[in-house]
């Protein structure tokens, strides 16, 4: 291909790209194949948004960027939990049900908020919604504060964990499983519980993987944790009344609610909590909300059928059952949809040529170098070797995601190759990995180079 | 049936008769190999032992049939079948053999139930390898086991169906060679449809009019079309079973791995190699219950048997079961709740869409103790049989 060829295939595209109302600058490079965009920041407000709270550094070492289901962008811990919350609160609408819903300008307390899922999901559905969201573990807390700067969510973040009375307590931090963690964390009873999770549903793990999968996603941190009283939490705050509690805090239910006060109650119009039926935990639970005068419904997820965990939905007879409106995402395009739509606005401009494969996002278009990825210390970053590294993390955790690291060492088998190689293959096409490579060189860095190669490879072959 | 004058042998006391069961046992790995497998000994032997060792094995193999094997005296650097194959042997320094004892073992072993195979050809002439066994006028019972499983696994629900009905079974299409032919054979059709007309190609060949389908793991898929296509099954029974039901019901992680691996193996031979290069690691035995292991292993034990394993299997696991679930025919669906290879949400599903299905969920199971044909299944199951086998639909 000669030079000239060469500019046009790239120039084109690139200003077809710019055409697209989240694009305020495309450059083309790598002979067709790789964009690289600025996004606009008021067509793509949340990928601008997020590429400066990225440079301010705010993930951290611990936190990345997810796109569940490609409909929303956050920041999170790990991609498995953070598209289990989503999929929890935003696909199968977990907590609005049963007469719950939300009226605009709504208070919300959001406890056990995690990396903020639901108090995304409280913003969209109550128009300029205040939301406290409580949340002890300080990387999730940071992912909270990171999620409503980037959605423009008007959320206070408290780092602490609430209880009957104020205090301190030992608190458990399952990093690889963050959505387990708590006060009352058990390892064993932990266990089990997830390990009914992992047999049930489309997460449903065989056996002897299950094991070491659960034993690994239980590897416990403790540390201790600030601990308030809900009562104290509104008169803090000024709160006048709550519109939505929400209550996900892994067997301290309870004890958020005796952190009530009687007079905060009757200003208490909805909860929705998750409720550990454990020595009779959910008839207590029910029998005192029911004496509070609200009507409750329970319920119990399908997934979560082996566990003891059921949804408490109360609500006051008074308020209002209309079902509410998840109001569209503003902010603009995730990169996957971006991506999706940028595709075929070159395939409807430019027939005859073809749309860059890669997509990567810069804030403005001076230097060319590709990032480096966040924690991989020393391995040299592609897209491609990103997706390599994704999967690699979620196989074996982000600590794993390092050139010397050993597939087989790691706990890999067989059929954890397949997964590897089937994963790959979805996002970067057949023949991504080979097993032979990981019979001959099985380490994060050698399989990364081969990743790398292999899309040389089909760069040639298509050229 | 063994001599009463010979030494039965248990496994692994190196005695002859155990060596030639055990030979048997692991023959569809060996009969499939076109290079000869390496066993090496249970426990370290001497030097001068090995000669020994090799010549007792060469001996029991030549009388029985089965090719040649080479003893090694280290298992480093064996491949996950030959180790397999190796410890199912459990190879010793031989004791005193008395004269001619080697080859009565081996005629004892070929006597020994099942008893040797009998091939039956199938609709488009693929040689079947199949088993019959008990009362020829009693109601008939066709074994559809998992996809690429030798006989061996199945030999314990055939031992206790035989004692009140004509029971049949068959190894897989294009997954076995004979006893005496060159290897696998030509590639064969490897469709649902092909394999489940192979159900009543079996039940031809044994004179049989109709018969209970019993169908493991993958042969309940199997099964499920045979019924759906013919009504000489007059009634099924679906043991743990493995349904593709288009996300109508969830999976597990071991399905959607062994349906990834299914799927890269059939694509070629050269992916199959290069998989089976992979899954030949010593380690991929650690995954595999022990005392099934050489069993369980039979697909993956060359490249070529993994590829065709990935166009048969991958036939079976792909195939929407969904049309397949008006089969009118009384069905009982046997699933566990701890069964985390094939879910068992597909069986519960399977069992409310069925007309006539009757669903039992045990509280124990992990999906290979199906094959393992205990009491408690097999009760279930001359329950379920008493129950739909009338005596004027007794078999020809």
């Amino acid at each position: 291909m000669n030079e000239t060829a060469d500019s046009a295939r790239q120039q084109q595209p690139a200003d077809v790209l710019e055409e697209h109302p989240a694009v305020a600058g495309a450059t083309v490079t790598d002979g067709g194949r790789h964009a690289r965009i600025v996004p606009d920041p008021a067509g793509a407000g949340v990928l601008h948004r997020s590429l400066a709270l990225e440079a301010a550094g705010r993930l951290g070492a611990a936190l990345g960027w997810h796109e569940p289901a490609g409909e929303v962008r956050v920041a999170g811990l790990n991609r498995s939990e953070t598209e289990f919350l989503h999929r929890e609160i935003f696909t199968d609408n977990a907590y609005f049900r049963h007469g719950i819903t939300l009226p605009a300008g709504a208070v919300v307390v959001d406890v056990g908020a995690n990396i903020g899922m639901f108090t995304l999901c409280a913003a969209r559905r109550s128009p300029g919604a205040r939301i406290i969201a409580v949340e002890p573990v300080d990387e999730l807390a940071d992912a909270i504060a990171l999620n409503a700067e980037l959605h423009e969510v008007d959320a206070t973040v408290l780092r602490t964990a609430l209880g009957r009375a104020e205090g301190e307590a030992e608190f458990t931090f399952y990093p690889h499983n963050s959505v387990m963690s708590g006060r009352f964390a058990d390892r064993a009873e932990d266990l089990e519980v997830l390990k009914g999770y992992l047999l049930t549903g489309e997460n449903a793990q065989r056996g002897e993987h299950l094991d070491r999968l659960a034993a690994d996603r239980m590897t416990a941190r403790t540390r201790r944790v600030p601990v308030t009283t809900l009562g104290a939490v509104v008169r803090r705050h000024g709160l006048d009344r709550i519109d939505l509690l929400k209550i996900d805090v892994e067997k301290a239910e309870a004890e958020v609610l005796d952190g009530i006060d009687d007079d905060l109650w009757p200003r208490i119009d909805r909860i929705v909590m998750e409720v550990h039926d454990v020595d009779g935990r959910l008839a207590a639970v029910l029998a005192d909300l029911r004496a509070h005068g609200f009507d409750v419904a329970v319920e119990q997820d399908a997934r979560l059928a082996l566990t003891p965990c059921h949804t408490l939905y109360a609500r006051r007879p008074r308020t209002d059952t209309a079902p509410g409106l998840l109001s569209a995402p503003a902010g603009g395009p995730t990169l996957r949809r971006l991506e999706e739509e940028l595709r075929a606005l070159v395939a409807r401009r430019l027939p005859s040529v073809p749309a860059p494969v890669r997509y990567t996002l810069a804030a403005d278009l001076t230097g060319t170098g590709d990032q480096e990825l966040a924690g991989e210390r020393g391995v040299p970053a592609s897209p491609r070797v990103a997706v390599l590294a994704r999967i690699w993390s979620e196989l074996f955790g982000p600590e794993a995601v390092r050139p010397d690291a050993d597939f087989f060492d790691l706990g890999g088998d067989s059929l954890t190759a397949v997964r590897l190689m089937a994963t790959l293959e979805s996002e970067l096409g057949e023949d991504a990995l080979t097993p032979d490579l990981i019979f001959t060189d099985s380490t994060f860095g050698a399989l990364a180079a081969a990743v790398e190669a292999s899309g040389d490879a089909e760069r040639t072959a298509r050229t | 049936m063994p001599t009463r004058s010979e030494p039965v042998g248990a496994p692994g006391d190196g005695t002859p008769a155990a060596l030639a069961h055990a030979l048997l046992d692991t023959a569809s790995i060996t009969r499939a190999t076109e290079d000869r497998l390496r066993v090496a000994p249970a426990q370290p032997l001497a030097a001068r032992s090995l000669p020994a060792a090799q010549e007792l094995l060469d001996r029991v193999g030549s009388a029985l049939g089965v090719p040649e094997l080479e003893v090694v005296g280290e298992p480093d650097g064996l491949t996950a079948a030959e180790l397999a194959v190796g410890r199912r042997l459990s190879l010793r320094a031989p004791g005193a053999v008395a004269d001619g004892e080697p080859e009565r073992a081996a005629r004892a072993a070929l006597a020994a139930f099942p008893g040797p195979a009998v091939v039956v050809p199938a609709r488009d002439g693929t040689p079947l390898r199949c088993w019959a066994a008990g009362p020829e006028d009693a109601p008939a019972v066709a074994v559809v086991s998992a996809c690429g499983m030798p006989v061996g696994l199945v030999r314990r629900w055939l031992g206790a169906l035989a004692a009140q009905y004509r029971v049949v079974t068959w190894e897989s299409r294009g997954l076995f060679a004979a006893d005496d032919g060159p290897g696998l054979g030509a590639p064969a059709d490897h469709t649902l449809d092909a394999q489940s007309e192979d159900v009543l190609a079996v039940l031809d060949g044994f004179g049989i009019a109709e018969a209970h389908a019993l169908g493991l793991c993958g042969g309940a898929v199997v099964a499920l079309a045979a019924a759906a296509r013919s009504h000489r099954i007059t009634s099924l029974s679906l043991w743990h079973g493995d349904y593709e039901l288009a996300g109508e019901a969830p999976k597990t992680a071991h399905q959607r791995d062994v349906e990834s691996l299914l799927t890269m193996v059939s694509r070629g031979r050269a992916q199959a190699a290069a998989m089976h290069r992979l899954m030949s690691r010593p380690t991929t035995l650690e995954t595999l219950r022990a005392d099934i292991a050489h069993y369980l292993i039979h697909p993956y034990a060359t490249p070529e048997l993994l590829y065709r394993y990935g166009l048969l299997n991958g036939a079976i696991m792909s195939a929407d079961c969904r049309p397949l679930l008006d089969a009118p025919q009384p069905t009982l669906v046997v699933t566990s709740d701890r069964d985390t290879t094939a879910h068992p949400a597909g069986s519960k599903f399977v069992a409310a869409r069925l007309p006539r299905a009757e669903l039992r969920t045990m509280p124990d199971g992990d999906h290979l103790t199906a094959f393992d044909g205990g009491h408690e299944l097999t009760a279930l199951a001359a329950e379920f049989l008493h129950t739909v086998t009338a005596p004027d639909r007794k078999g020809t």
